[in-house]
């Protein structure tokens, strides 16, 4: 396919090219005549110049010398000479005028001959010699030279005529020439014109066409299409058409496939308007909270401020380490019971720069309350039992009790530590805790023997005794037991109020214990003929964990009370149920009751009711203390309901899940 | 009641006691030998270990809490020997804390008794009732 350009620019191309080498021609003809014209001229300019002087011109075979005055050559003519003979060339003398037109000329076949005519010729020259024709003296010979006898005006004229006809026939053949030259472009340019209006009515008959179904398309009329002619075209019209004809393809389907998503489109844009508005809201909200939070930040600042003092001025050793256990900050307390200042620890690892230890273990990374705390996220207590100590650099060690608490946000982000010199409490606990095994076995050892030779005093065997000996004896032996009890008891007391006390839980029957302990109280029991009977809800009980000797202490205080305030031949009810998350235990006596007035101070320490001191002298009045204690530290609750004269009925309640599992040094047992 | 033991008892069997108070030894000799055993008194574990050098008790009578070694060291100690391996030991002490029972009965004991506690005729019939009945004591004897 030749494309519109390819044709347009090689139309151009020819145009141009004719008319270059037509102008070239008109040139070099015009440049040819001119240059005549310019000789003939010239000639007539020389006109007088020819009357006066003759110009020689000595050819030498090798181009010539043309002078007028020859003997400024000699020189030069000799050297020529010199080579003369080897050469064997021939002279011609040619007389010459200014323009090289020959006056005369002579041949000699030796430069010396030659010179000779030339002196000869000008001498005749010079002597006014008319006569100017051709000699040929030696006509066989070698030299020969030629003369011109003529009048120069004559020739000049001649001349003259000459030239005149030649300038007119040189006007001629120019006139000629614009002639052509002006018919040639006039019809150029015409062809042009021609040319590129029918060119350019073709071409932009297309364009209208196709620019006029754009402007329908733009109008929105879409049923319109290209037209076969143009599409068949296989130009760049052609191609454009076809191009267009595909873009409107292109945009039916594009505007098909919009009205298809237009309904998407007004969803979305409802959607997103609503988030906009959503959007605004939780800005507007934003701003609000902003505003506040700078206010809080304000009272955040005070309050701040006033923990730090409160927190310098307590009593207590506060130390806050980070999630490193790097010591972020240190009380005055802490400073002072530490014997440190918070320049020598601030940033430091609490673990390495304050020596903890326990017993006599110093405590690493692994064992250390901090790193506990951070570990589990749970407060960290210690008790004195736990034998903390802080050692110094000094070499002062001395007890502690350490609380450590998370500083909770998302995560644990460090650890509050609380301390005090315990070495004091650590004193008075070792008395105490030395009181208790010196009591145990210093007050019970002879309590053992009085009771083991009474015993033996009334079974005779040191001798039988008469009846009132016996029961003196008996009165020992009885007021010995009481001692034991009560030694037993204080000591019991003694652990449960010191937090000494460990519970061990294991499976335990109800109803097998309690009958176990009805079976030790089988001798008081049988003595006041009473009876008792154990209910369970249901039948079997279910086993619970539980402290074998601190649910023991517990049944047998109740039970032995229930036997002791009961009247002979009595029943003593004990009834076992669940009661939703607890499980009751009630024992249900026919005894002499709590009055009223006493009810309150029952389960003080040494409180006895005045009818249960009537009656039962010997009371120690610390069974119901002791029993309160032990219950309340497995976290049941103990509680009564009591007629004065009818009886009273003890519940205690124990989780159902049973005791969990305390610490302690001891257990109840003594 | 104790005529009957005794007619059922054919062989006198020795008993070592080791107790430092001495008004306790007094009674406890008295009881057992009115029981018919064979007695042999230490008041403390060093002199009970050089009376096991020469005598074979039937059983030992242990108290815990006595100036010396102490019980816990004794019996550790000769639990560590073959001869006194199995050999039948009851403590009988003041202390009744659940670690010290514990720890005795790790050590083989056939009982521990509270001193306070329990009449003196009452730890009597136990090791009796022990040694007429206990496997260990029966092959002891065997031995």
């Amino acid at each position: 396919m030749k494309s519109i350009k390819t044709k347009t620019i090689s139309a151009f191309l020819a145009v141009i090219g004719v008319m270059i080498i037509l102008i070239a021609l008109i040139i070099v003809v015009n440049l040819g005549l001119t240059n005549r014209y310019k000789q003939i001229n010239e000639n007539i300019v020389y006109e007088q110049a020819l009357k006066d002087e003759v110009w020689l011109l000595v050819e030498d075979g090798y181009g010539g010398i043309k002078t007028n005055d020859y003997s400024k050559y000699t020189g030069r003519l000799k050297k020529i000479l010199e080579i003369e003979n080897t050469l064997n060339s021939r002279f011609t003398a040619t007389a010459v005028d200014k323009e090289s037109k020959v006056a005369y000329r002579s041949v000699r076949n030796s430069l010396t001959a030659v010179i000779a005519v030339i002196e000869e010729t000008k001498k005749d020259w010079e002597e006014g010699g008319e006569l100017i024709g051709t000699s040929e003296t030696f006509q066989d010979a070698i030299l020969k030279f030629e003369f011109v006898k003529q009048n120069t005006t004559d020739l000049l004229l001649a001349e003259t005529k000459n030239i005149a006809k030649v300038t007119q026939d040189i006007k001629k053949i120019q006139t000629f020439f614009f002639l052509i030259v002006g018919i040639i472009v006039f019809l150029v340019t015409l062809i042009l014109v021609v040319f590129s209006f029918v060119f350019t009515k073709k071409i932009s008959g297309s364009i209208i066409e196709l620019s006029e179904t754009a402007r329908r398309i733009s109008e929105g009329d879409l049923k319109i299409s290209v037209s076969g002619a143009l599409l068949e075209r296989k130009d760049e019209i052609g191609s454009l058409s076809k191009s267009f004809a595909l873009m409107v393809n292109n945009l039916k389907e594009k505007i098909k496939a919009l009205e298809f998503s237009g309904k998407e489109l007004d969803k979305k844009v409802e959607e997103i308007s609503a988030n906009n508005r959503e959007l605004e809201k939780t800005k507007t909200a934003m701003v609000n909270l902003l505003e506040d939070a700078n206010i809080l930040e304000t009272s955040l600042k005070k309050e701040r401020d006033r923990i730090r003092t409160i927190v310098s001025s307590i009593g207590e050793g506060i130390i806050v380490v980070d999630k490193k256990n790097k010591i972020t900050l240190i009380n005055q307390s802490a400073e002072k019971i530490l014997e440190i200042t918070a320049a020598e620890v601030l940033g430091h690892d609490i673990v390495k720069v304050i020596p903890l230890y326990s017993g006599l273990e110093r405590m690493t990374l692994d064992n250390h309350p901090v790193a506990k705390v951070l570990q589990t996220g749970k407060i960290f207590f210690s008790s004195l039992k736990d034998n903390l100590y802080f050692q110094l650099s000094s070499g002062r060690r001395f007890s502690t009790i350490i609380m450590a608490a998370p500083i909770l946000g998302e995560k644990i982000s460090g650890v509050v530590l609380m301390f005090r010199d315990a070495s004091e409490e650590k004193e008075l606990d070792e008395a105490r805790t030395g009181f208790i095994s010196v009591a145990s076995h210093q007050l019970r050892t002879p309590l053992t023997s009085m009771r083991w030779f009474s015993e033996m005093l009334i079974d005779g065997d040191a001798g039988e005794i008469n009846e009132d000996q016996k029961h003196f004896v008996e009165r020992i032996y009885q007021g010995t037991e009481r001692m034991i009890n009560l030694v037993n008891l204080l000591l019991q007391i003694a652990r449960v109020e010191a937090g000494r006390l460990k519970i061990e839980p294991v499976p335990i029957d109800f109803k097998n214990t309690t009958q176990g302990v009805i079976s030790m109280l089988r001798v008081s029991l049988e003595e006041k003929k009473q009876k008792v009977v154990i209910k369970t809800d249901p039948d079997p009980f279910p086993v619970i964990p539980m402290d074998q000797e601190v649910i023991w202490q517990v049944i047998q205080n109740l039970l032995s009370n229930a036997s002791r305030y009961s009247p002979a031949k009595a029943t003593i009810s004990i009834s076992i149920s669940q009661k939703g998350e607890f499980i009751e235990y009630a024992v249900k006596d026919t005894g002499i009751g709590i009055p009223k007035k006493y009810q309150k101070r029952i389960f003080e320490e040494f409180y006895r009711a005045e009818n249960a001191l009537k009656l039962v002298p010997e009371g120690s009045g610390l069974g119901l203390y002791l029993v309160r204690m032990l219950v309340e530290r497995w976290g049941g609750k103990i509680w009564f309901e009591s007629e004065e004269g009818k009886g009273t009925t003890f519940y205690f309640n124990i989780p159902v899940q049973g005791m969990k599992y305390k610490e302690g040094e001891v257990g109840l047992g003594v | 009641m104790t005529s009957e033991i005794k007619k059922k008892i054919p062989v006198k069997k020795t008993i070592l006691v080791v107790e430092d108070e001495a008004p306790l030894q007094d009674a406890i000799k008295l009881k057992l030998q009115r029981e018919r055993f064979r007695y042999l008194p230490a008041t403390t574990a060093e002199e009970a270990l050089t009376i096991l050098e020469k005598e074979k008790p039937d059983l030992i009578w242990l108290d815990l809490l006595m100036p010396g070694m102490g019980g816990f060291a004794f019996l550790e100690k000769i639990r560590q020997n073959p001869a006194y391996r199995d050999l039948p030991v009851v403590i009988v002490s003041v202390s009744a804390s659940p670690e010290k029972i514990r720890r005795a009965f790790e050590l083989n004991v056939f009982d521990y008794l509270v001193k306070s506690h329990y009449k003196l005729d009452d730890i009597i019939k136990r090791i009796r009732g022990f040694i007429v009945k206990s496997p260990s004591g029966q092959s002891y004897e065997r031995n």
